[in-house]
């Protein structure tokens, strides 16, 4: 297991100097020009040209792609084009927020699609199996940006609560920054106040990014146990005499969650890059916000950065779900 | 079992590596305060502070930076600058400095300081301080730095006594000085890390002396001050507490927290919802011409646009008023020149020209275009309520005169490329003039004076006239302010007169504020900024 987890980790530096390397083409090929953007409004074209060489962006490609990963290799990101603070600063400030959004929302998804998902693969037609397939329709049909405008405008707007957005309240001061994740910091604080507060804040973005997952995951949850369920063993099991909910969430959800755990891994980073619209609605300074900047304002070190997160992020999510496979089914080993 | 112990101990392991990748191995930087133990603030203690919302996050407390109108806000409620620019005289006026004299060759600007004046650390802002504020803006050759290039040097007199040098004379020097905001040498020198000039410090702390000082931030949320009780003017008489700045990219959230009075200001309420806004009486919607003048910049390089009576015929069927009243619900006002009426030495004589589309079509034939028969393609930056609205009423309208219009929407950046491309396809472009000063030599000379051709957000239009810029020489060493306005006043008549754009409307500044909010003055020379200091809040619940 370990020397698997060796291998994906060597592998996660492959697909990342890969994913840089495309990356950079692309946007060195994309149109505008970061110097000028970094230069701000009314810029001199002098001055322009000055920012140009001090980033370095009058060099060839190549020797710009050589130098961003020389300086890479040391643990330097680079400097942000359009704020000039260290790109490693800029990730530090707002993948916690991501990372607390994030998880939370796939665990709200998990604990509503699942149990979902099994309810109506048992009552397949019947009322459980119609809220699923609403869920379903609602949360992949409408825009996760108009379902978050419409969650903000009842929940705060209308009946007033729960907060219009932000990690904490206005005029809140946030804890002592030791990981930068809220909760965590607020605990390690023991300031319960504040701890409530950013649960509070968390739950309705969270909820509002969890809806299209619930929507994958609990359709693939149906369709995972109702092929479980015909399955012999299930069959011999309930012939054993085992009671009913044994059979099912012992014996075939075990087998049947397989399926929705390779799309949880998938979906993580799918969350993390799309949780974008959810945190312009929420103003919640998360990585989504960051990467809407670097790509507007063509800060590519940023965007460099962002995605890298994103790709380890990727990775280790899927590792977590290797892992988790060989819980779920002891046949599979590393 | 074993194989379950196993497999999540893997997984606490490759979860913690994840955690500690996110905690911090240095320093970051730290808030202004030590935070302590917090309960959101109750209501009653908000009635004196003001909160309003932006949709642009400052992403530092830095004032080398407030030439952006996000940081600016900023850097207006926490920092001074030697001198201020007063709106409704649209002139200097003494701040920082008391007095000011130019010397007779035009180079040495001496400035005599205010002698009470404190940081927010309780030490004296003196000469020095304005010396090295314009020692580190020099150095790190950023942001409001590039209104500065003509400063060579900068001599501290005595404690109250600084002398500017510049090495030619520039009269639109001092119209870059509001943007200056003075920095706390010590302060600076205090928290420099690695020759940084205080910069790292200054993303989350600030080193001012203005009204009010900053206590905590929370990025893409909020920035949270509070009143500098050792303020130098004083707080006898009414004035706000605190000032929360909140960033709500979405003007329908702003428009909910207005409503549900967790919001005094939303400061980019959505056009199509101002006209409910002034219907409200419970609400107010404050609104100003800003110096912006939006309009559709010609590419004189491109076939049919290099005509100028083709220029004059399109412009004849431009219906700005539609525009006026479709794309801004009615505020603003029609534009007839380049400069902004709310700038010093606009041209007031210059006279609007009407939508005709008879005029236009004659006009057109006369040019060697009775049917038209050829197309305009329009460069645009996408998502702008008066941009679309200007596009549909150019189809409309020069589809009439056989003119077809092709729409390329695109965002700024992309826009920034095509622009600095002669070659590009665009034969026009939806243009701001955007001054980073409100001085008509610093407003004017980006977009028209031929050094400026095909530069991005300046001269897009490939269009110069020796004459323009010989006049433009002329106005920028002229101290005389009678002999400037008759300058620049004819510069843009010229420019009219060539109809090297459509001038279309002279944007307005809207904002939608609570009753109660009152003192609200919008200020051209720091964009979207908000003078909370000689603001109130008359019965604030």
């Amino acid at each position: 297991m370990y020397l698997y987890i060796l291998r994906r980790l060597i592998f996660l530096v492959f697909v990342t100097i890969g994913i840089t390397a495309i990356l950079f083409v692309i946007m060195y090929f994309l149109p505008g020009d970061p110097a000028r953007a970094a230069a701000g409004p009314g810029a001199k074209p002098e001055h322009v040209e000055r920012i140009r060489i001090r980033l370095g962006l009058d060099q060839p490609l190549h020797i710009q792609y050589l130098t961003y990963m020389k300086n890479l290799m040391r643990g330097d990101l680079g400097n942000s084009i359009r704020t000039r603070k260290p790109v490693i600063v800029e990730l530090r400030t707002y993948l916690p927020a991501s990372l607390e959004l994030v998880p939370t929302a796939m665990l709200f998804s998990v604990l509503v699609a699942v149990p979902l998902g099994v309810l109506s693969a048992l009552r397949p037609g019947r009322a459980a199996d119609a809220t699923s397939r609403l869920f379903a329709a609602l949360g992949m049909g409408m825009p996760v940006f108009w379902v978050a405008l419409m969650a903000q405008f009842i929940f705060y707007g209308k009946l007033d609560i729960l907060p219009f957005g932000g990690r904490l309240s206005t005029g809140a001061v946030p804890p002592e920054h030791v990981t930068g994740f809220y909760l965590i910091d607020s605990l390690l604080a023991g300031d319960l106040a504040l701890f409530k507060d950013a649960v509070i804040h968390l739950s309705l973005p969270a909820l509002v990014l969890a809806l299209p997952e619930v929507a994958v995951i609990s359709r693939l949850t149906r369709s995972s146990m109702l092929d479980v369920l015909t399955l012999d063993y299930v069959r011999t099991a309930r012939a054993k005499g085992l009671r009913e909910w044994r059979v099912i969430v012992v014996h075939a959800l075990k087998n049947a969650l397989l399926a929705p755990l390779t799309l949880m891994g998938m979906q993580v980073g799918w969350l993390l890059a799309g949780s974008l619209f959810v945190e312009s609605v929420f103003s919640w300074g998360g990585i989504g916000f960051l990467a809407y900047h670097a790509i507007y304002k063509r800060d590519f070190p940023v965007l460099m950065g962002v995605t890298m997160v994103m790709c380890i992020v990727f990775v280790l999510a899927n590792l977590v779900v290797d892992i988790l496979y060989s819980y779920l089914d002891p046949r599979i080993s590393y | 079992m074993y194989r379950k112990a196993f497999a999540f101990t893997n997984l606490f392991i490759v979860l913690a590596l994840v955690l500690v990748a996110c905690s911090a191995t240095a320093e970051p930087p730290a808030p202004t305060e030590p935070p302590a133990p917090t309960e959101p603030p109750a209501a009653s203690a908000m009635s004196n502070i003001l909160t309003a919302a932006h949709s642009e996050y400052a992403f530092t407390f830095e004032p080398t930076f407030c030439n952006w109108s996000d940081v600016g806000r900023i850097c207006v409620v926490a920092y001074d600058a030697l001198l201020k620019y007063k709106p409704d005289t649209k002139e200097l006026i003494p701040w920082v400095a008391k007095e000011w004299k130019i010397s007779d060759d035009g180079l040495t600007y001496t400035f005599k300081i205010e002698e009470r004046i404190k940081f927010h650390d309780g030490s004296e802002l003196t000469a020095s301080d304005v010396k090295f504020t314009f020692d580190r803006l020099k150095a790190l050759d950023d942001g409001v730095a590039q209104n500065l290039h003509a400063v060579g040097s900068v001599d501290v007199v005595d404690d109250y006594t600084v002398a500017i040098n510049l090495s030619s004379p520039n009269a639109a020097f001092l119209f870059g000085l509001p943007l200056v905001f003075i920095i706390n040498e010590d302060g600076v020198k205090a928290n420099e890390v690695d020759g940084d000039w205080g910069a790292a410090y200054l993303l989350q702390n600030d080193l001012g002396s203005g009204p009010y000082m900053l206590t905590s931030s929370i990025p893409e949320q909020q920035a949270v001050f509070e009143k500098f009780d050792d303020y130098w003017k004083g707080w006898e008489g009414d004035h706000i507490d605190g000032v929360t700045f909140l960033w709500i990219k979405e003007s329908a959230t702003q428009r909910l927290m207005v409503e549900n009075g967790e919001l005094d200001i939303s400061m980019e309420p959505s056009a199509d919802d101002l006209p409910v806004w002034k219907e409200n009486p419970d609400y107010q919607v404050l609104s100003a011409d800003s110096p912006v003048v939006f309009g559709l910049d010609y590419r004189v390089i491109k076939e049919h646009v290099d005509n100028p009576l083709v220029r004059k015929a399109l412009t004849l069927a431009v219906d700005a008023q539609y525009v006026l009243d479709a794309g801004v619900a009615g505020y603003g006002s029609l534009a007839r020149s380049p400069l902004a009426s709310s700038l010093p030495y606009h041209n007031s004589d210059i006279e609007l020209v009407p939508f005709d589309m008879d005029k236009a079509k004659a006009l057109l034939a006369e040019a060697g275009y009775p049917d038209g028969g050829f197309t305009v393609k329009i460069g645009y930056e996408a998502g702008q309520p008066w941009k679309e609205r200007t596009i549909e009423m150019l189809q409309q309208n020069w589809g009439k005169l056989g003119v077809k219009v092709e729409p390329m929407g695109m965002d700024y950046m992309a826009q920034e490329a095509m622009q600095q491309d002669p070659k590009s396809e665009p034969d026009a472009y939806l243009h701001h003039i955007w001054p980073s000063a409100a001085e008509p030599d610093i407003a004017l000379r980006p977009y028209f004076h031929g050094d400026h051709k095909g530069k991005f957000g300046e001269n897009a239009s490939y269009w110069s006239d020796p004459e323009v810029d010989r006049l433009f020489d002329e106005g920028i060493v002229e101290a005389d302010p009678a002999k400037r306005e008759e300058i620049y006043r004819e510069i843009q008549k010229r420019i009219v007169d060539a109809t090297t754009a459509s001038w279309i409307l002279e944007l307005p500044f809207s904002i939608v504020a609570n009753k109660y909010v009152q003192g609200y003055i919008y200020n051209p020379s720091v964009h979207q900024s908000l003078d909370v200091y000689n603001m109130r809040l008359e019965g604030k619940p």
